[in-house]
Order: structure tokens, then sequence, then C-alpha cells
């Protein structure tokens, strides 16, 4: 009998989403005039980091390996963090609520215990 | 019978017409600072400080004369406060081009282009500051009665009729006056006319800005009065005495005026000599450099004069017209002058002897460290007693342990490397050099100071900013200079034995090494000169991200109140436009503007209804970000 490690779809997906929505926010206030960031370099960095959890998340969606989901998760809450700072700081809320999104992917991802199979 | 009182009711009505569109005649707002007193204060009522956060855009313009400096262009610098007269609104922009405008609607009446080079001839940037408007008391029907001026970097000063834009021919040549024609001594650059003219009476008082950081010799700083009909010079005020108009240069007015009608005297705020950082050219009197100084306004002779920095070799020029002001002290009613400068000194007298209304010591101040060949420093310096310093200059700034931690102690060696013995600690060529705290950007600038006259209430916008002066020897330049910019980087003072370099105290992530607040508004009672409130102003801003609002921004531009109670605002890096409370300095309304509003708003009624406007241009001093909006904002229609 051996573990087949349980790939939970919902909480990578989860943080996925939250770093599209960052991206795709960060895109708006970087183009748009009168947002007080457009042109800046502030988004430009929010959008890196949301194309970074997106790659996280689906990292994270087909993990395997006990070691790699963990890294994977630290790496994502550090950058969930930081983004949702970068949000706050950016003066775009909505990309800090959206990183709640993924951290709540995040625990989905760590609370649901693998499934023993075979 | 009741188709006469009809008709008698048809022509009060249309009698009335006019006078129902016309604007308030009470609450001019007909010039660079809105009256002739500097005051930048409304009378208006109708938006208040209960209801203003109920602010909303009614209409913006876009001029499209803007650049960002990465392409052919260089970037534009825009102060402009639009001028409301004739029952519209007049804008000039930093490609030099009038455009006037409906108050109501923002629709394009007409336009009028200089076609001025657009090149920094004297300036790092394309710089407009506005236009001027004069109106013929004795009218006589004829095009050009109502004129706009607008003036060029490249020394011309165009007139326009302010219905038509159409040009007035009996303005000079053809509506155009070559104020270069009077540039004869040191004429390295053309006099630029970036601040538009002040119109006193039927006269047009021109200053003219240059680059006093380039040169040792430079154009001396002669004030021109000229007809405002004709263009014809009525008088010439110099600034230098004989003995140092080759040999040095400038102490020019380069910002604007102010006026008092009834008394008949101007009011100069006149800047340093060149170059900036060092005077060893220039060692005997300029009693009338960085001055306030009073003249007839008939015939340009000085009656008062004050100096507010002997020998100024720290370019702390006088740098905003005064603010005039009928104050209350002590019972006794005073005709008072309020100079706001750059070392974020108020100094308050008498406008009409140049008196102390209160006491102005004359203090000793750090001498040099006999590391600058001959400079022959000022003994002692003015010190206002009240109101009390805008910044604390006692000391070196505090560190920001913030910033030193991230710079890795890069703070904290900076500030063991720069010498500092307080206010007017001279450059020096040792070390990293001298620390300027007020810097020349800091304290008060060219927004200058507001009043409400009822409640005696002045408020005024100042920067904590810290930079630091080095002065290297020929030699020593050559090797070190690597370009300059804004306020910041290096100058050769060409012809004078040092160039010099000028720049923030900051980390290598662009953070400031010292505490905040980097920028606050303060508001003094008038009636004791003792401070009321002081708030951070506006956040600060970089790379996009904002810090928090209890830092503060350093501001460019300056404030506007209104009988209503609410002081405006833009100035800030945030580039929000924002009101506040004058009683209690909360902040009540903000909304996000183009680019910094480095402008005074103007504040008008037409129609009826009360409107604010702000230019939202920018400055490269706060950061690299341009506009061309004019933003204007009413209260919702019922």
């Amino acid at each position: 009998m051996y573990y087949i490690p349980h790939r939970n779809p919902a909480g990578g997906a989860m943080v996925a989403v939250s770093g599209l929505i960052a991206a795709v926010i960060a895109a708006y206030a970087f183009l748009m005039p009168l947002t007080g960031v457009n042109n800046t370099a502030g988004p430009l960095l929010v959008i890196l980091a949301g194309v970074l959890l997106i790659i996280g998340g689906l990292i994270l969606r087909m993990a395997v390996g006990r070691g790699l989901r963990i890294t994977m998760r630290i790496l994502i809450l550090l950058a969930l963090a930081g983004t949702a700072v970068a949000g706050l700081l950016l003066h775009q809320n909505l990309i800090a609520l959206a990183m709640i999104i993924g951290l709540i992917g995040v625990i989905i991802d760590i609370i649901r215990p693998g499934r023993t199979a075979a | 019978m009741t188709r006469t009182r009809t008709s008698l009711a048809s022509l009060a009505l249309i009698a009335l017409a006019p006078l129902a569109q016309a604007q308030n005649a009470d609450a001019r707002w007909d010039g660079f600072h809105g009256q002739l007193n500097a005051q930048k204060y409304s009378p208006l009522t109708e938006i208040t400080a209960d209801n203003v956060g109920q602010l909303e855009k009614v209409w913006d313009y876009h001029t499209g004369d803007l650049a960002d400096g990465k392409g052919d262009l260089p970037a534009t610098v825009w102060s402009a406060t639009p001028v409301i007269a004739n029952d519209t609104m007049y804008i000039g922009t930093p490609f030099y081009r009038i455009i006037a405008l409906d108050p109501a609607s923002g629709a394009e009446k007409w336009t009028f282009d200089t076609q001025s080079e657009l090149a920094a001839l004297t300036q790092p940037a394309l710089k407009n500051r506005g236009v001027a408007y004069w109106q013929d008391a004795e009218a006589s029907g004829n095009a050009c009665d109502k004129t706009v001026y607008i003036g060029t970097m490249d020394a011309r000063l165009f007139a326009v009729d302010a219905d038509t834009g159409k040009p007035c021919t009996e303005f000079a040549d053809n509506g155009v006056l070559d104020v270069n024609q009077w540039n004869t001594t040191n004429d390295r650059w053309p006099l630029s006319l970036l601040q538009p003219p002040t119109v006193v009476g039927n006269l047009l008082i021109l200053g003219w800005a240059g680059k006093d950081w380039e040169f040792e010799q430079a154009p001396p700083g002669s004030v021109f009065a000229i007809d405002a009909r004709t263009g014809e010079l009525v008088w010439t005020f110099e600034t230098l005495p004989e003995s140092l108009r080759d040999k040095s240069g400038t102490a020019n007015i380069w910002t604007a005026m102010s006026a008092d009608v009834e008394r008949g005297l101007i009011y100069l705020p006149v800047s340093s000599p060149s170059p900036n950082y060092w005077g060893g050219n220039r060692t005997e009197e300029a009693p009338y450099a960085t001055s306030t100084t009073a003249l007839d306004i008939k015939t340009g002779k000085v009656v008062w004069s004050r100096q507010w920095v002997h020998h100024d070799i720290w370019d702390y020029d006088t740098n905003a017209a005064p603010t005039l002001m009928d104050i209350t002290v002590d019972g006794k009613t005073i005709p008072a002058l309020m100079q706001s400068m750059k070392q974020g000194f108020l100094f308050v007298v008498n406008r009409e002897t140049g008196e102390d209304v209160w006491p102005i010591e004359e203090r000793p101040v750090p001498q040099g460290d006999d590391s600058v060949n001959g400079e022959v420093y000022a003994p002692t310096q003015p010190f206002p007693t009240m109101p009390k310093p805008l910044l604390d200059q006692a000391e070196k700034p505090e560190i920001w342990a913030l910033a030193d931690a991230v710079g890795l102690g890069s703070c904290s060696r900076l500030w063991n490397d720069l010498w500092y013995e307080g206010m007017y600690t001279p450059p020096t060529t040792r070390g990293s050099g001298a620390m300027a705290y007020p810097d020349s950007a800091g304290g008060v600038q060219w927004g200058g100071v507001a009043f409400e006259p009822d409640s005696q209430i002045a408020v005024v916008n100042t920067s904590h900013l810290v930079q630091y002066i080095k002065l290297y020897d020929r030699g020593a330049y050559e090797k070190a200079n690597n370009g300059s910019g804004n306020e910041s980087g290096f100058a050769p003072q060409t012809g004078s034995p040092y160039g010099m370099q000028l720049e923030v105290a900051r980390n290598w992530l662009g953070m400031p090494c010292w505490v905040p607040p980097y920028g606050e508004l303060v508001a003094l009672d008038m009636h004791t000169g003792e401070v009321k409130w002081r708030k951070p102003v506006g956040a600060s801003q970089q790379y996009g991200f904002f810090m928090p609002e209890s830092w503060g921004s350093p501001t460019i531009g300056g404030p506007a109140v209104t009988a209503g109670g609410v002081i405006f605002i833009g100035a800030s890096m945030d580039a929000k436009v924002r009101a506040y409370s004058l009683e209690t300095g909360q902040e009540l309304w903000s909304d996000q503007a183009m680019a910094p509003a480095v402008a005074n708003p103007a504040i008008y009624e037409y129609q009826g209804r009360e409107y604010v406007a702000f230019v939202a241009g920018g400055n490269t001093i706060l950061k690299d970000q341009v506009g061309d909006q004019v933003a204007v904002y009413a209260l919702p229609r019922e």
C-alpha cells in the first residue's frame, strides 16, 4: 500500500484566480488615466506578481510531492501577502481582497487531507 | 397698460441679462493669485465646509500641450492658475498657447498659438504659469479694450484681443513685444517670460526667469513696466547696483508680484544674485537681492525694501508674491504684508513702511570652513520671531531609521559626512558638502500664503526637504559632473571657481533619509501670529505606491481659501486635489487629477454657480508625471 497524495484542484485554482484578478486590476490601474498609479512601476510589479501567482496556483494544483507542495504553499503565501500590501499601497483595495481568495485557496489545500489509495 | 408693464419688465430683464450672466464682481479671479493682494481668497459662500464633500467634477479640458521629455520635446511643467474674466476662462499652456474656455462648460471659444520655439532655452523644461488679463477702464469699444497676454521662453510677450484671440496690432510690433531688446548686459540667454505680467492699472509689470545656476555672469534683474495697450516702456527698475550688474547678474523677479493700488505700491519678490552658491564675485552690498521691495507704481522708485537673506549663497530666492492683509494685532489694525520664503520663514511687515509687525531679529549665523576661496559671509541674517519658522532649523533633521536600515546605514554615513551648524550653514568643498535644510525647493514655494480676511487666518503649505550642496573646484567638477536635473544635480556656475552639486538626501531606493512628515498645511491666527493648526498634506508617492497620509507630501503650488470656510489645494505628489476645513484642518474632500496640480486653484462664480478650477500640469521637482488637464468642480445642481 502506498500513498497517492490527493490533488486538490480547488485550492490551486483559487490561488490562480486571485492572481488573475490582481493582474487584471493592476493592468487597468496602469492603463487607465486618473487611477493615480497609471504609467507607474507599482502596477507592473503587481501584474508580475499576479502572473507568478497564476503559475504558482497551477503548480500547486498539479504538484504531487509533499516537499514541493509545502514549498509552493510558503512561496504563495509570501506572494499573497506582498501583493496585498502592494495593492493597498496602490490604493487598489480590490487587489488586497483578491488575495483573500488566494489565501482561502491555500488554506483549503492545507486542511483537506491527502487520500490513501491503492 | 398691462402691455406697457410687460414691455418695461422685458426691457428691465434685457438690461439685467448681461448682469445675470456676468461674473460676481466681488469675487474676482482675474490674476495669477486671484487678486492683486495675492490673498487667493474668494468671498463666495455656496460651497461650504458642510457641503464640499458633495463636490463633483462638472467638466475637464485637456489642452494637448504636454510632453514627458522622452521624445523630441523637453518635459512640460505647467503651473498656470486660470484667469477668469470677461465671462471667459483664459489659460496659458507650456507650448505657449492661449486657450479661452466657457467657464460653465469648458467649451472652447478660441485659441491662439504664439508659434514659439519649444526648446529648453533657459529652463530644463517647457514652463508656463499662465496668462494676464487687462481691461481698459476707459474702454472705447475698440478691439483690445480687453487684452490677454502670454509670455514665452524666448522672451516675447504676445497681446491678443480677449474676445476674439486676434493679435492686438497696437501693441508693440503687431501684438508682439520683444523683451529681449532690453537684455543688454551679460545676455547669455533670453529673458524668459514664464510668469504672466502683473497688471496694475494700465501698466504691465514684467519680471523674467533665467538660469542663475549656470553662469557667474548673467543678465541683471531688471523689472520693466510697460503700457498695457501699446507695449511702450514706461519705467525700468534695476535690482542690482551698477557696480555688480556686469560681474554678477539675476536677482530677478521670476514669480508673481502683488500690489496695493490704493497706496500706489507694487511689491517685488526679488531672487538671489548669480551664481547661486558662490558669492565671491559679489561681495559688496546688493540690498535689493533676496528681498521684498516696494516700488511706486507710477515711477518705479523704491519706497522701502527689506532684505531677507544677506549675501545669499543658498538660492533662497524670494519666490512668491507677498500676501497683503489687514490684520488686527493688540487691537490695532495694521496694513501688513506677509512674505513667505523657501527657508520656511514668514516675514510680516507693515506694507506702507516695511517696518516690523513682530520683531525681526538679526542673529549671528555660521561662517565658512575656509574651504571656499573668495567668499565673504554675512555675519548675521534676519530671523522672524513671529510667526515661528515653519521648520525647525536649529539642528540636523532626525534620520529616519527605516530609510537608514533599508539603505544599510547609508543615511547615517551621509549625515555624518554633511556639515550643518543650523540655518545658513554655507556651502563647502569638503566631505559630501553642507546640508541644505530647508533647501531651495523646500519651505514655501511660489504658491505663497492664502488669507481669509474675516477670521484673519493665513494658510500656507510647506515642504520638509533635506538636500546637500557641495562645491567643486574646476578640475574636480569636470570629473564629478554627471548631468543635472530640475532643482537637483550638477550645475557649472561657469566663470566662477566652483561648480556645484545639489542632491536630495535619499537612500538607494529613493526613500528620504529624514523623518516624515514631508509636507504640511499650516493655518496661522494673524491676530497673534500663532499656529492655529498644522496637518500633513497630501501623500508622497514612489513607483506609484502611496505612502501613509500621515507622512504628508512635499508640495509645489499653493492654497486658495473661501468665505465658506474651505481651503482648496492640489500641490502634492499623489496628484490629488483636496478641500480642507479652514477652522480645523480636517480633510473634507478629494479627487484624483491627471498629474500634481502645482498651480493655486482658481475659485469663481459664473451664472450664479460657484466653481473651483485646478490645473493638473505636474512638475519634475515632485515627480516625473506631466498633465494637460483643467478640472473644474461644483456642487450638484438641485
